[in-house]
């Protein structure tokens, strides 16, 4: 789970130092404080969330958003399931593993996903827009864009008028 | 406004570890920054990464787990 | 405890109290007394490395959880001045008129547990405790290393705060030591030095860590796996060696000692921490006297090995280092084993003091929420730092919430009065009390909504005394701000919970016992004992598994008219059935409610049961090594014992070499067997008796004779059974030339190989568990790369899986001796029986529920629930997951991985956890 999201947020564009997963037992009262209160001086260290410098915070919503609309659905959820259970079945835990079975299993569909429901969201929040300002925003290559595009329409969410792609409701 | 940063962080505790934890911090009277607010939870195994998305959505500067 | 009158079954107990001058009932812990209190003492808690207030708890979770005035320094009691804590107190509960008294207790059953004593000091000054001061006790090294102990785990030198380089811990301190008085072994002092010296190099990877031991016992489950641990991950050093003293150099503690060869060393270190011993408990003797029971001549509870937890007075039973010093999971299995015994003996009194409360038939609640929100002054605790008025007031204005009010303390009774009056008279749907912790004070809350007839999933908590005023007690206008939205989110939640239902499964009150060996005889009959229907089911023609092939017990007693006894005990007990030859084919269901197949020399058979305790033993190692399959005079010790008992010893016997560790111990083993070494001792002694000027050699890595087995041990080397050390690099080796039998080994201590030609070399060899692969798939019950099964804590719950309903014991846990298993057995039973005794299984509400609707068969949250209680079921053909109400605890795992979002969790549905997020954001 820590290192999925870790990845999601990297590909949002948040630095991902801030989410923590800690741990501390019943007893460790002075562990929980100094966690928090570390976990505290770090993230006021790293300022306000749309820092100057990275992304506007319009933008981090756009992506935001595009990150929940994937976790939402089946196919992200699905990996990280079958990746829990990879792991519950081989009873290997270390970091490295971890990382190397996310990068290797989900890292792509991370991509994929995010970028699919970015570009809708894209079209509901800033169409009209063309084909190539959307690749251009996204960033991908305007052909998957349009593979994204053709699937949204057969669904009814988008059209395309012009080379100008709107959502047909705004949700 | 010159006022320094104050982050907004939402915590999300196990009941019987870290929530209990600072339970106990509380009872030794130890103090630390008031800018987590917290969510229970029985475990951390209900950690859902969505929780994490719908917290930079609505405009946390930090999320923290503690299990 | 004063005396003990009258018998098993009925006993008064008079029991002495001394005052602690604060009402338990009334203190609400809020600490406010403490903070006045004038007097400054020694923390004993923190064994005196720490100062605390004389009005105080000695530690945050001490139970009951309320302070106490500790009488000796205390101003009032002694002169009558002060009495601060009093006018704190806004709950009024210190009391100076409190009293000692005397309490007659109507009993029928009575468990010792007054755990062990300390090392008396002189014993430790003999090693410079007390005139040096960085001498410390392990036990002062525990809470120097504790997180939340005087140092908060930061390692320092009492001498002069600073870090030390190098430490040295002495074993054997106060145990294995006829000067002291005491010979025995206690057990666990080699395990807890190589915890504290991990935990130091945690602390701090740069320390140098030596442990100087005599044997290093590290006998129990998975402890040589740490002691590796220790040398490899840690650099931990051990050194073989008993260290007779300590003086100081300049800053630093010097010791000098002898190695294996006999050569000195000197060494120098920062601190020494002395491994003290586990001694008799204070006043054991009164107490033996005072319950008219026997102790041994060490003060330790006097037991016998077939009948461990059972004193020499009927219907008084003992638990823990008492009777003998023992480890943390012994000492809870012999609690738990203890409360079987009980079980038997006070089977029909069982729930003839019960009350059951009965609730008002719950109200249906309307669509729309009607909250009421009850914030708490909890005295000053909240409102001295928070303005309570003004979250009241915030309260109000939030959505859905129709009536505020705030109370000086929330948990009192009339508050309870004013609730129960305020959810009428306003018609409230939902609950909300800001005020202290859920983890304690939800549940009486809850148990007031019950008393309105609302269901207590419509109450939440919003803690702002623990985790916002006591903590930001600086900062009024933040903790303010934090409660407020603390409050704004529980609103948020509470708007969208519903009443979930109460739900008792019913029990089927019968167990399942798989194993016929002296565990699973033991837990079978004290199940039927009980008064609950009993399968017993056995692989082999008969019952008593390895035991039968011991002949007699190192304390003398002879194992095989114990099976006969247990055995007849079963075969006349009408609730018993036994089946031999039999093997579980499949086992469906869950707790309360299982369905088991099974062959057995009479057929196949069903039957439906409530629980199943596993009891599946191991066997003896099967030795290919030291010539057992080319020569007769190689025989392992069981082997030996039936050529003892049967009188086929040689008559001119003369040389007998046993070796110990044969397959164990990083061999084909990875673990230690526990019994061997006393089996060993045992053998020779018997050998001795019948044949006094043999020459027996014991060749061995570490004696782990522990406990009052080193007696024994000791006895064995003074009538002349030598002792050899072996390095398991350089293991013993034996030929068999032309049928002559010859060993050869090297002696440290001489630097020399010997060869001898023994009449018979005794192979001490380990325990091997029984097959049980298919059986932990049956059971889905999980088990160590070693095939023993996998108990739910290590410590804490030893005969008890994660999954509800299946229990263990015996061998198939972990190599043990015959009195630690029939302990285990009984602890098993004692834990089976909780289901069957309550005759239901009380779901929580807060377990987790599949929407068939939305699911789509994936199957993950089967795979990835620890407690293995979601199943597939068939609906219309398609499957779906179902969770087993009766196993689930909540954790929410399931919920949080399913892909289509279809699980919920009672009170933390998806919905809820995210309106809170979504409040939390303003």
């Amino acid at each position: 789970m820590e290192e999925f999201v870790r990845k999601i947020l990297v590909r949002v564009g948040i630095n991902s130092d801030r989410f923590a997963l800690e741990w501390a037992s019943a007893a460790e009262g002075p562990r929980f404080v100094k966690l928090i209160t570390d976990f505290t001086v770090k993230i006021k260290s790293l300022g306000p969330l749309g820092e100057p410098g990275g992304d506007s915070k319009d933008e981090l919503l756009i992506k935001l958003l595009a990150a929940r609309n994937a976790l939402e659905e089946a196919k992200l959820r699905t990996g990280l399931g079958n990746l829990t259970k990879g792991f519950r079945k081989e009873g290997d835990y270390s970091d490295q593993t971890i990382k190397d079975k996310v990068d290797d299993k989900l890292a792509k569909s991370i991509e994929t996903e995010m970028a699919r429901y970015e570009t809708l969201i894209r079209i509901q929040e800033q169409g009209p827009i063309s084909f190539d300002d959307l690749a251009e925003k996204v960033g991908i290559p305007t052909a998957e864009v349009e593979k994204y595009v053709n699937a949204f329409s057969k669904k009814g969410l988008v059209v395309e008028a012009e080379g100008q792609l709107s959502a047909t409701i705004n949700q | 406004m010159g006022n320094e940063f104050n982050p907004k962080i939402l915590g999300f505790m196990c009941n019987w570890c870290c929530y209990a934890a600072a339970d106990s911090a509380g009872v030794a009277r130890y103090q630390y920054p008031p800018n987590v607010r917290t969510i229970r939870m029985m475990c951390t195994g209900r950690m859902d990464p969505l929780f994490v998305i719908d917290a930079f959505c609505v405009g946390t500067d930090g999320v923290f787990v503690g299990g | 405890m004063e005396s003990v009158q009258g018998e098993a079954g009925n006993f008064t107990a008079r029991v002495h109290t001394t005052p602690r001058y604060i009402n338990e009932d009334l203190c609400t812990a809020c600490g406010t007394c403490t903070m006045y209190c004038p007097i400054i003492t020694a923390d004993i808690f923190n064994e005196g490395l720490a100062l605390t207030k004389n009005l105080h708890k000695d530690y945050p979770q001490a139970v009951p959880s309320s302070f106490y005035i500790d009488p000796r320094e205390c101003l009032f009691v002694n002169h009558e001045m002060c009495r601060i804590c009093a006018s704190t107190c806004q709950a009024q509960a210190i009391d100076f008129n409190q009293t000692e008294e005397e309490h007659d207790l109507s009993v029928g059953s009575v468990i010792l547990t007054p755990g062990f004593g300390r090392i008396d000091e002189e014993v430790l000054s003999r090693y410079g405790f007390g005139e040096y001061p960085d001498v410390v006790t392990s036990i002062e090294f525990e809470r120097l290393t504790c997180a939340s102990g005087p140092t908060e785990g930061v390692i320092v030198r009492p001498s002069d705060q600073r870090h030390p380089k190098r430490i040295a811990f002495l074993q054997c301190i106060g145990s294995r030591d006829e000067t002291c008085g005491n010979g025995y072994c206690s057990s666990v002092c080699c395990m807890y030095a190589i915890k504290e010296a991990s935990v130091a190099k945690e602390h701090d990877p740069d320390l140098d860590i030596t442990i100087f031991y005599m044997d290093m016992r590290t006998q129990g489950k998975e402890f040589d796996a740490s002691r590796q641990r220790a040398r490899e991950k840690y650099g931990i050093k051990f050194v073989r060696s008993r260290i007779a003293g300590i003086q100081e150099a300049e800053d630093k503690l010097r010791i000098s000692y002898v190695d294996g060869r006999g050569i000195h060393h000197g060494d120098s270190f920062d601190m020494i921490i002395l491994s003290v011993g586990l001694e008799s408990p204070e006043g054991a003797d009164d107490l033996a006297r005072a319950c008219g029971i026997d102790i041994n001549k060490y003060e330790f509870c006097s037991t016998k090995t077939f009948d461990p937890l059972q004193t020499s007075r009927s219907g008084i039973f003992v638990a823990g280092a008492f009777g003998g010093p023992k480890d943390i999971p012994e000492s809870v299995t012999e609690a738990t084993g203890a409360v079987a015994s009980v079980d038997s003996l006070l089977k029909d009194a069982r729930g003839s003091q019960v009350e059951i409360k009965e609730y008002p038939q719950e109200v249906a609640i309307g669509d729309e929420p009607k909250i009421g929100v009850f914030v708490c002054h909890c005295g000053s605790n909240i409102a001295g730092v928070i303005d309570v008025t003004a979250v009241r007031e915030y309260a109000s204005t939030l959505d859905g919430v129709v009536y505020a009010d705030q109370n000086l303390y929330s948990c009192s009774q009339d508050a309870q009065q004013i609730l129960k009056e305020k959810i009428k008279e306003h018609d409230l749907n939902r609950v909300i009390v800001a005020a202290c912790t859920p983890r304690t004070h939800e549940p009486l809350f809850q148990e007031t909504l019950r008393d309105t007839g609302l269901n207590r999933a419509l109450f939440e908590m919003v803690n702002i005394r623990d985790q916002c005023s006591w903590v930001h007690a600086g900062e009024p206008q933040e903790a303010t701000r934090k409660a407020k939205d603390l409050l704004r989110m529980a609103v948020a939640k509470a708007g969208l919970s519903q009443p979930l239902p109460e739900q008792q499964i019913p029990v089927i009150p019968k167990a399942l016992v798989i194993g016929g060996g002296i565990s699973g005889m033991t837990a079978a009959l004290n199940m039927a004992e009980q008064g609950f229907e009993t399968f017993l089911i056995e692989k082999s023609d008969k019952l008593g598994g390895n035991l039968r092939h011991v002949s007699s017990m190192l304390s003398g007693e002879d194992p095989r008219q114990i099976i006969e006894e247990v055995e007849n005990k079963i075969a006349s007990n009408d609730l018993i059935r036994v089946y031999t030859e039999a093997e579980v084919k499949s086992v469906s269901g869950y707790v309360g409610n299982f369905t088991t197949t099974i062959s057995s020399s009479s057929g196949t058979e069903v039957f439906d049961h409530g629980v199943i305790i596993i009891a599946t033993g191991g066997r003896p190692y099967e030795p290919k090594q030291y010539c057992y399959s080319s020569s007769r005079q190689v025989v392992t010790q069981l082997e030996l014992e039936d050529k003892i008992s049967s009188g086929a010893l040689e008559k001119d016997l003369k040389n007998v070499v046993m070796i110990q560790c044969v397959g164990s111990r990083g061999e084909d083993l990875s673990y230690c067997s526990k019994v061997c070494c006393g089996q060993a001792v045992k053998n020779a002694l018997r050998i001795l008796e019948k044949h006094p000027n043999a020459n027996i050699y014991i060749l061995y890595r570490d004696i782990r004779t522990y406990g009052f087995m080193e007696d024994y041990y000791k006895k064995a080397r003074e009538k002349g059974v030598i002792f050899v050390n072996y390095k398991k690099e350089k293991p013993p080796v034996a030929t068999n030339t032309d049928g002559k039998l010859s060993v050869n080994f090297f002696d440290e201590m001489i630097d020399e190989d010997i060869t001898l030609d023994p009449d018979l070399l005794v192979l001490s060899v380990g325990i091997v568990p029984n097959d049980v692969d298919n059986l932990s798939k049956i059971l889905k019950v999980p088990v160590t790369k070693d095939n023993f099964f996998l108990e739910a804590h290590a410590k804490l719950r030893p005969v008890e899986f994660a999954v509800d309903g299946v229990f263990m014991c015996g061998l198939a846990h972990s190599p043990k001796p015959v009195n630690e298993s029939i302990a285990q057995a009984k602890a098993a039973a004692a834990k089976a029986a909780l289901p069957l005794a309550k005759g239901v299984v009380s779901v929580d509400p807060i377990g987790s529920k599949v929407d068939p609707e939305t699911c789509i068969g994936c199957g993950i949250c089967v795979s990835l629930c620890p407690y293995q209680a979601i199943q597939m079921v068939k609906v219309d053909k398609k499957k779906k997951a179902q969770t087993i109400s009766a196993s689930c605890k909540g954790c929410g795992i399931c919920a949080s991985h399913c892909p289509k979002l279809a699980i919920s969790m009672g009170g933390f549905t998806t919905e809820q956890i995210r309106s809170q997020i979504k409040a939390f954001g303003g």
